[in-house]
């Protein structure tokens, strides 16, 4: 009955967007699609006779976006999702969502406002959907599953975070001589939790900031947010909240063939749950300021950032992570003939949906060492101070992109002891387009070429338990060849491996460090991949790849394993 | 704009000071470092005269900071008193005695031995062991004279029954004094009875006339005045039900009008097996009707030098039968509860 009705109803949807056409785009429809077809094999132990080592399996997508304008000041869309996994027969693996809904408009032309679901962000310190670790260059061989992900959990390429609720927007101008041009205002609210009537509260995040332009050259901003329960939605007599403000500034100047940029925040937070006697009231405080100079004449940036986030700075809604902390992924999630658990890794990371956060988390939640320790909640990881430095060039005829970064950071306070750690990062980035280098190629090629390295130490003279070594090295090769007009060979490797050890923070409910567990990893892993994507347009291509991936961590008691995939992708906008 | 941005550096370097914390969660010396018992426990004042207001310490020192936990037993008693802390050190400051007990009955004046043990995680090979309630040092005490607590004493039942409280017993039930195995001294009041047509099954009065006052001589101020008591519910026990009210008289006429003045009641149920301390804090008795929560009758203050009489009840679901609970050493205190 249910399925009649969707049915019904996206009948009614497509005869009124053929009615639209003749209305001036009152109506009309949008949306995107795609196929995904694997063929998983997974290799371990030879005698390994109890997990089927092959896995088939797929969907296609449709998401169908209903577009209304109803005046020329209100937009409303409605998202339906239709998804079939492969297998389902006759309708039977069919399920049917809303995926989407929202209204925006404007109000007497100066007031805009969004409602239902919303992107949304404020500043690194405030509200800030940091990326996962692994996502940032990304080959192009494997960026079609992390493009995927990222559609399915509604990361926007700008770090928002998707919620619901509403949100508004507005400015008002001043005249010139007064010294001030403009008082921007971005305010909204959202609901994080609903009550249950029992024992959990409705739970709310809400803020905005008020930005002052004084002109091109400065602008200073004011940020509050805070996330908290509302009493006497429910039986709980506890109320979490987080309070976090912070100010912003920004001093632009231009010196001869130079552009200088000043940027920087700095705020408090305080973090506790009223009512209940054993949570502490967490405050701290952060200062961040970021020097930017661009060199026009040879395109070339360079900025210096310092930072000092204090170890009880708590702002939750900058601080939660995309990837949660688990120990089992979907997809093979036991192994050999004992039946173990498998153990994650980047390639999981690349598939698997479920273990990542769509929702902003209260508590600094757990992290995975060996994949980033230098800054597990983006620039606003609690107890962190020292030096980021950027180095990049873009060449003017498009022929290469190069950036090299490294970062100087320290504990603030020791976790232990009283020494502290030391984080030294590398990054070393490249884009290469050589059909711009010389004419004798006339066919598009491009390379990527990425080098990272996060190391952390501490050294201890009286009590060697103390000193930590953890060093982590990435090194990936991708190139895209263009064979004819939209045809495109890809292929990409990538080797990552993280050896060493440390102690790592366990916290209780409160955030407050309770121990620190031994950690050691010899980790190697390895992708390679090879497709072919033939491109029908910008929006639209098909894929068919194939990848090896291999495993190996001599510290932890699992054997090795690999995966073999052959996958088919066929993705579209319209 | 030069200004604007040597201020803004300045502001940012300036504000980034340190903080006072050095650091944060658990040593890890503490974690992972080897134990080793550095100086034996040790005792201050080995014959320890308590009744006149002394007390005594252990030390000892560890390698790192450990769980300890004092014990001392007294021998003839079989009293005991646990002290226990995390620390790297026992000193005067966290292993002191004062004659207290934490397992009844009270110490007598007796012989006592001490035992350390210490609860810790160390490094062995590859592995973190975890050694728990290892005794690593022992020593002994004399208890001189035992500890004297401050306060009204309504009754230790030492010297019998008192002739100037009242009572009213079912018929068959057994109420009385029994000296042995009391908590304190030698005799406790024993309760127990069985009574199938109600729900009380006996109570006792205390006047404070039997002190004699119209009035018990206590704190006018509720918040500094403890009611304390030593129950026992034998083992088995479940369907107990005891109600110790406290009648005032508010006008201080020197009787208690039920419709014009306060009650106030401490109803105790579901007590654990065993001796044990309850103390409430008189300001913390709630009045209450047919067993709920209600309004005062009087002036609604809870008025602690105007108690004009003390009731205890002992009461049972006639359907659920025999019920058995045994009092000792009933005393108000000031200031704090009874530490006994």
């Amino acid at each position: 009955m249910a399925k009649n009705i969707v049915l019904t109803a996206l009948l009614l949807l497509f005869s009124a967007s053929a009615f639209s056409q003749e209305n001036q785009k009152k109506f009309w429809l949008s949306g995107a699609a795609r196929s995904m077809f694997y063929l998983d094999e997974l290799s371990n132990e030879p005698d390994d006779s109890l997990t089927a080592p092959k896995s088939e399996y797929g969907h296609t997508v449709v998401d169908l976006s209903a577009n209304i304008r109803p005046n020329k000041h209100t937009f409303i869309r409605a998202t339906l999702r239709v998804r079939n996994e492969y297998g389902g027969f006759w309708g039977g693996g069919i399920t049917f969502d809303m995926r989407e809904l929202y209204l925006k408009g404007l109000i007497a032309n100066s007031v805009r406002y969004q409602m239902g679901d919303i992107q949304y962000k404020l500043t690194p310190f405030t509200f800030y959907n940091n990326s996962e670790e692994m996502y940032e260059n990304t080959l192009d061989i494997f960026k079609l599953y992390s493009d995927v992900l990222h559609y399915e959990l509604f990361y926007a390429n700008n770090n928002t975070w998707r919620q619901q609720g509403a949100a508004t927007d507005f400015a008002l101008s001043f005249k010139e001589g007064t010294g001030i041009e403009e008082l921007q205002f971005n305010l909204f609210s959202s609901r994080l939790n609903p009550s249950d009537f029992g024992n959990s509260s409705d739970r709310v995040f809400f803020g905005g900031n008020v930005t002052l332009v004084q002109s091109e050259l400065f602008s200073a901003g004011f940020n509050y947010v805070n996330l908290t329960d509302i009493l006497g939605t429910s039986n709980n007599s506890t109320k979490y909240k987080n309070p976090v403000m912070t100010g912003s500034y920004k001093v632009s100047k231009e010196l001869d063939d130079f552009k200088l940029q000043l940027t920087g925040e700095s705020g408090v937070s305080e973090c506790t749950t009223e009512n209940d006697e054993y949570a502490p009231l967490t405050a701290d405080f952060f200062h961040y300021a970021k020097f930017k100079a661009d060199y026009e004449p040879l395109n070339l940036s360079f900025s210096i950032d310092y930072r000092n986030v204090g170890p009880d700075y708590r702002s939750v809604a900058a601080q939660t992570r995309r990837l949660k902390y688990t120990t089992q992924s979907y997809m093979y999630t036991r192994y050999t003939n004992d039946q173990i658990v498998r153990p994650i890794g980047i390639w999981d990371f690349y598939n698997d949906a479920s273990m990542y956060n769509t929702q902003i988390q209260t508590g600094l939640q757990d992290y995975y060492p060996q994949y980033n320790n230098v800054d597990p909640y983006g620039l606003a990881t609690p107890n962190r101070k020292g030096f980021d430095f950027s180095l990049s060039r873009i060449d003017d005829e498009d022929r290469y992109q190069v950036t090299l970064d490294y970062g100087m950071l320290s504990d603030i306070v020791g976790q232990g002891v009283e020494e502290l750690r030391k984080y030294n990062s590398l990054s070393a980035q490249m884009e290469l387009n050589l059909h711009n280098f010389t004419k004798a190629f006339d066919r598009e090629v491009h390379v990527q070429l990425g080098y990272i390295q996060n190391h952390t130490t501490r050294t201890s003279e009286d009590f060697d338990k103390g000193e930590v070594d953890l060093k982590s090295q990435r090194l990936n090769a991708g190139i895209t060849l263009q064979l004819t007009g939209d045809l495109d060979l890809l292929a990409g490797y990538e080797n990552y491996s993280t050896v060493g050890s440390d102690h790592i923070p366990e916290r209780n409910e409160y955030d407050e460090v309770i121990d620190l567990n031994h950690y050691e990893v010899d980790l190697k892993e390895q992708i390679l991949g090879l497709g072919l994507r033939y491109e029908f347009d910008d929006k639209n291509d098909l894929q068919i790849l194939w990848q090896k991936y291999s495993w190996s961590n001599t510290v932890l008691q699992a054997p090795d394993y690999d995966f073999n995939r052959v996958a088919i992708a066929y993705k579209m906008k319209f | 704009m030069k200004h604007i941005l040597s201020t803004l550096l300045l502001a940012t370097v300036l504000l980034s000071c340190e903080r006072d914390t050095i650091t944060e969660g658990p040593s890890l010396f503490d974690l992972y470092g080897s134990f080793e018992l550095v100086t034996k426990l040790d005792v201050s004042n080995r014959n320890v005269d308590f009744a006149e207001g002394e007390t005594t310490f252990f030390t000892a020192e560890f390698s790192k900071s450990v769980d300890w936990e004092l014990t001392i037993s007294g021998n003839t008693s079989g009293a005991q008193k646990v002290i226990s802390g995390t620390s790297i050190e026992l000193n005067n400051q966290n292993a002191v005695w004062d004659g207290s007990t934490t397992v009844f009955p009270f110490f007598k004046e007796e012989y006592c031995t001490v035992d350390l043990t210490v609860t810790y995680s160390t490094e062995s090979g590859d592995s973190i062991l975890s050694i728990v309630d290892s005794l690593v040092s022992f020593d002994n005490l004399t208890v001189a004279s035992i500890k004297s607590n401050e306060g009204l004493l309504l009754s230790d039942f030492e010297d019998g029954w008192n002739p100037d409280w009242d009572n009213f017993y079912q018929a068959g039930v057994n109420f009385n004094i029994i000296s042995n195995n009391a908590p304190q001294g030698n005799s406790f009041f024993n309760m127990a009875g069985t009574c199938s047509w109600d729900w009380l099954i006996g109570m006792i009065i205390i006047p404070a006339e039997a002190y004699g006052s119209p009035t018990f001589e206590l704190n006018e101020n509720p918040d500094k005045v403890y009611f304390n008591v030593l129950l026992n519910v034998p083992y088995g026990i479940t369907n107990e039900l005891l109600l110790i009210r406290f009648f005032e008289d508010d006008n201080n006429d020197g009787v208690f009008s039920d419709a014009t003045e306060d009650t106030y009641s401490l109803e105790l149920r579901d007590l654990e097996y065993g001796w044990q301390k309850v103390s409430i804090k008189y300001s913390d008795l709630p009045c209450l009707v047919n067993g709920s929560p209600g309004e005062a009758n009087g002036n609604g203050i809870h008025n602690s030098d105007l108690i004009n009489f003390i009731d205890v009840l002992l009461l049972a679901d006639p359907s659920t039968g025999f019920s058995h609970v045994q009092m000792d050493y009933m005393i108000f205190t000031e200031d704090q509860p009874l530490n006994p």
